[in-house]
């Protein structure tokens, strides 16, 4: 079931708002969050059923893991070392049969041009979320930081609807707590700036990202179809990518952050802006945050992070981008993408430490400068992570390059008739239309200069762990807010006849 | 989790009460507005695939109560323009059931995935297959598709159409096609007229000299043939095999001059790639392209029109009647002229 649709928005929703609000009164607080639970299974199942019983199982394994380690064993022992290294292996092995079994066969197969074949693997949804967040939680577990958990408090941490399909890869010092301290009941201002932000991620997913989207789809299957794009085209297709992919993503967190209000539980921020950001190592601080802070924490300083000297700590980088494109999805275009962000990084590692104390480097002039270097590399970036294969990518960067030609609208031909003769321009039709340019003039402007929901809404705080807010519009629950707030709701709902998946659910 | 909501601030009630009636007033009046559009017909159908005439024939077949039928024909316009059921039946036992479920615009990949549907809700006897060299051209950009089981239960009836609305509901798509639905659904002189006979056929009712000059004077590009739709054509084939069927796979009536000479060679080399494709499962391709109708038959340069569908119809008639083959693959030189 997706979040931008009727089927989940006009009745998976209020019948789900109506059980927490039955149980609640009723039973309790448990019944209340059990609820919760089996809503977030129906939701799963709504997908394949059948797979309803890989998540239960995978969660019987890992929760009884977890209480192995807890009451058994003594802390950080060899026997629990062992029963941490079979848990995650065990969600690892799971993880690679599911979502690499077939990239790696076909991998082998092509090497060794033999025809080693196995049957196209289903991808469980969400497998890559759910299987993360609890290798954290057997991680924490062994370190000693997690209290014992009730199997309905784990259930509930891992299951929870609003984070289970694209994230964030929630933590469970971020939850649980929250579900120990909640009373259990709905409480209208919790529902009011749930909705709220709600509406603002539905707004951005099905208006702008929807919006844009097929022109960039249009470019991309034209460049996979051999047509290669000229200049125009292959840019207006990248930045339409780019702002596609942006507003997904950003309406996505925006409404997990706000279904998880809506029942009393804050999530943690996930996007923040990441156009904005003036390096590689801003980006990846601002983009899909909890996935950056997972690698972090459970890969980057597991490998010896930086404590171990200059050239292992930019392998120790390199290895985690790799597997962090590795992650999005089994293909090479993901793997270069992912290489090509740790080059990023080292490169900005090593920039940091040149320019260390130069007080040119901070200058402002210089700082708009890393912002458009910063945004070219992550469009660079966007080409090999939408490109089918590895072909496509080439073609279109060739196009940004103008290796592919530079076309002019005919229009412009009179305008420019006297120096035509020494430009490099054809005026012929662009294959990006011009509607789709208006969608960029729009767009863009609205992800560089805007403040986002967040900072909108930093009076009520919807998201854990939110900064100050400098924004000069601030929510506030007054008559216009509501009336903003039905309007996007009602665009959004009129809008969403075509049910598109978000990007991220295929990861 | 608390909120910092001070009492100088609009309660969490009213505020949530006004942003639920904004948005109900926004969408709750114009969906009252466009239900009732639909259930009195004029509204488009739901954009099950986003080909309107595809979806038209969705309505078509889930408003006709006869959910079971003897000769099914499937294709594109070839089949929806170029049979005229009533000529058809004619020649056909009395009382078989037949359906046109041809629709324009439609891919042999397309006309594949619906014809799975519609041997899951039919079960004909016959399958017809009218496929012109036009079916197997390239087209640009990716190919519209539709949700197979969504289409098996909105033909079914089993599936309420309120929910398929919402599904599938896009103002900008209902508004731009309001009136001209309106227009299409009630003439034959329209190319794109989606006016069905009581079997789903739409014989046109366009003659020469009142027609789309650029339809009329289009030629046939070999060129533009896509290797992929033989594999769909393949398919088409052993589904129908598979499930102990006969599948007639018939090549209409193309008017003179739309081959030109230079292509009749690759033209011919496409005749013999269908016919190899389906002799190897024991099908034939019964080629009527030169047939040898006067342009008066023709509503552009291969489709035929409400004089020429039944000629052709009574021949496709006569041969779906017989047991075997009267005609294997014929080319552009050596085709039985009339």
């Amino acid at each position: 079931m997706l979040f931008n649709s009727y089927e989940f928005l006009l009745l998976f929703l209020p019948l789900t708002i109506v059980l927490f609000i039955v149980c609640g009164r009723l039973l309790g607080k448990r019944a209340a969050f059990g609820s919760l639970v089996v809503a977030s299974l129906v939701f799963y199942a709504r997908w394949n059923p059948p797979y309803v019983l890989l998540v239960i199982a995978s969660i019987l394994f890992n929760y009884g893991t977890g209480c192995l380690q807890h009451g058994i064993i003594q802390r950080r022992g060899k026997a629990s070392r062992a029963v941490l290294a079979f848990g995650v292996a065990t969600n690892l092995a799971l993880l690679g049969y599911f979502k690499y079994a077939n990239f790696f066969v076909d991998t082998v197969a092509r090497a060794t041009a033999s025809s080693w074949h196995i049957e196209p693997i289903v991808l469980p949804l969400a497998i890559s979320f759910f299987t993360f967040t609890q290798i954290a939680y057997l991680v924490d577990v062994w370190e000693g930081m997690v209290c014992s958990y009730s199997f309905l408090d784990y259930c509930f941490f891992v299951l929870f609807f609003p984070h289970l399909i694209a994230g964030p890869i929630v933590r469970h010092h971020e939850i649980l707590p929250q579900v120990q301290e909640s009373d259990g009941r709905l409480k209208f201002d919790n529902l009011a700036v749930g909705l709220t932000v709600l509406a603002m991620g539905l707004f951005k997913k099905v208006v702008f990202a929807d919006g844009i989207a097929e022109h960039a789809t249009y470019v991309f299957s034209q460049a996979t179809a051999g047509v290669a794009p000229d200049f125009a085209a292959a840019w207006g297709g990248v930045l339409a990518y780019a702002c596609q992919i942006y507003f997904d993503f950003s309406g996505y967190s925006d409404m997990a952050i706000g279904l998880g209000c809506i029942f009393g539980v804050r999530m943690p921020l996930n996007f923040n802006s990441p156009y904005k950001a003036r390096s590689i190592i801003d980006f990846w601080r601002r983009w899909h945050m909890s996935l950056s802070r997972f690698l972090r924490d459970y890969l980057y300083i597991r490998l010896g992070g930086n404590r171990k000297g200059v050239t292992r700590r930019y392998t120790n980088l390199m290895v985690t981008m790799l597997l962090g494109g590795l992650w999005h999805g089994a293909g090479w275009t993901f793997v270069i993408w992912g290489g090509l962000h740790g080059m990023y990084l080292l490169v900005n590692h090593a920039w940091g430490k040149l320019t260390n104390g130069q007080r040119w480097a901070g200058s402002r002039p210089m700082l708009v400068v890393y912002h458009i270097i910063t945004f070219i590399a992550v469009l660079v970036g966007w080409v090999f992570f939408r490109a089918k294969t590895f072909s496509t990518a080439v073609c279109m960067l060739k196009g940004m390059a103008g290796l592919n030609g530079i076309r002019l609208s005919p229009g412009f031909e009179k305008f420019l008739s006297h120096w035509a003769a020494w430009l490099p321009v054809r005026f012929a039709h662009i294959d990006f239309e011009f509607v789709a340019f208006l969608w960029l003039l729009i767009l863009l402007p609205t992800i560089f200069f805007m403040p986002n929901t967040q900072e909108i809404m930093y009076r009520v705080r919807p998201a854990l762990k939110q900064a100050e807010s400098m924004a000069a519009v601030l929510w506030r629950p007054s008559p216009r807010w509501a009336l903003l707030t039905g309007l996007a709701l009602a665009i959004a709902l009129l809008k969403m006849g075509r049910v598109t998946e978000f990007l991220y659910f295929q990861f | 989790m608390s909120i910092g909501w001070s009492k100088s601030d609009l309660s969490p009630r009213r505020y949530l009460a006004l942003a639920a009636l904004t948005a109900f007033v926004i969408v709750g009046i114009p969906a009252s507005f466009f239900c009732w559009a639909y259930s009195q017909g004029r509204l488009v159908a739901p954009a099950l695939s986003g080909n309107v005439c595809f979806d038209e024939k969705a309505r078509f077949l889930r408003n006709s109560p006869n959910k079971q039928c003897d000769v099914l024909v499937i294709g594109s316009s070839m089949a929806l323009n170029n049979i005229d059921s009533e000529a058809m039946l004619k020649h056909l036992p009395p009382g078989t059931r037949l359906l046109n479920a041809g629709a324009y615009n439609m891919k042999i990949s397309q006309t594949r995935a619906l014809l799975d549907c519609l041997l899951a809700v039919y079960r004909p006897r016959n399958v017809i297959f009218v496929c012109g060299l036009m079916d197997f051209n390239k087209t640009p950009g990716p190919t519209q598709f539709f949700d197979a089981s969504e289409v098996i239960h909105f033909i079914n009836g089993r599936s309420a159409w309120v929910p398929i609305l919402l599904r599938h509901f896009d103002l900008q798509y209902y508004v731009k096609w309001s009136f001209r639905i309106l227009q299409i659904r009630s003439s034959r002189r329209d190319y794109f007229s989606v006016m069905f006979d009581a079997c789903g056929s739409i014989p046109l009712e366009i003659s020469f000299p009142k027609v789309d000059e650029r339809r009329w004077n289009l030629k046939v590009d070999p060129e533009q043939l896509d290797p992929a739709e033989y594999e769909e054509l393949a398919s088409i084939a052993d589904s129908v095999r598979s499930r102990g069927l006969t599948l007639i796979c018939i090549q209409p009536p193309m008017k003179r001059g739309s081959v030109p000479m230079a292509v009749s060679a690759a033209v011919d080399e496409h005749w013999s790639r269908m016919e190899r494709i389906l002799a190897t499962r024991g099908f034939h391709l019964w080629n009527h392209s030169a047939m040898g109708l006067s342009d008066d038959y023709f509503c552009d340069y291969s489709h035929l029109n409400n004089k020429g569908a039944p000629i052709f119809s009574e021949i496709v008639g006569r041969e779906a009647n017989s047991e075997g083959p009267k005609e294997r693959v014929a080319s552009t030189q050596t085709s039985r002229i009339h």
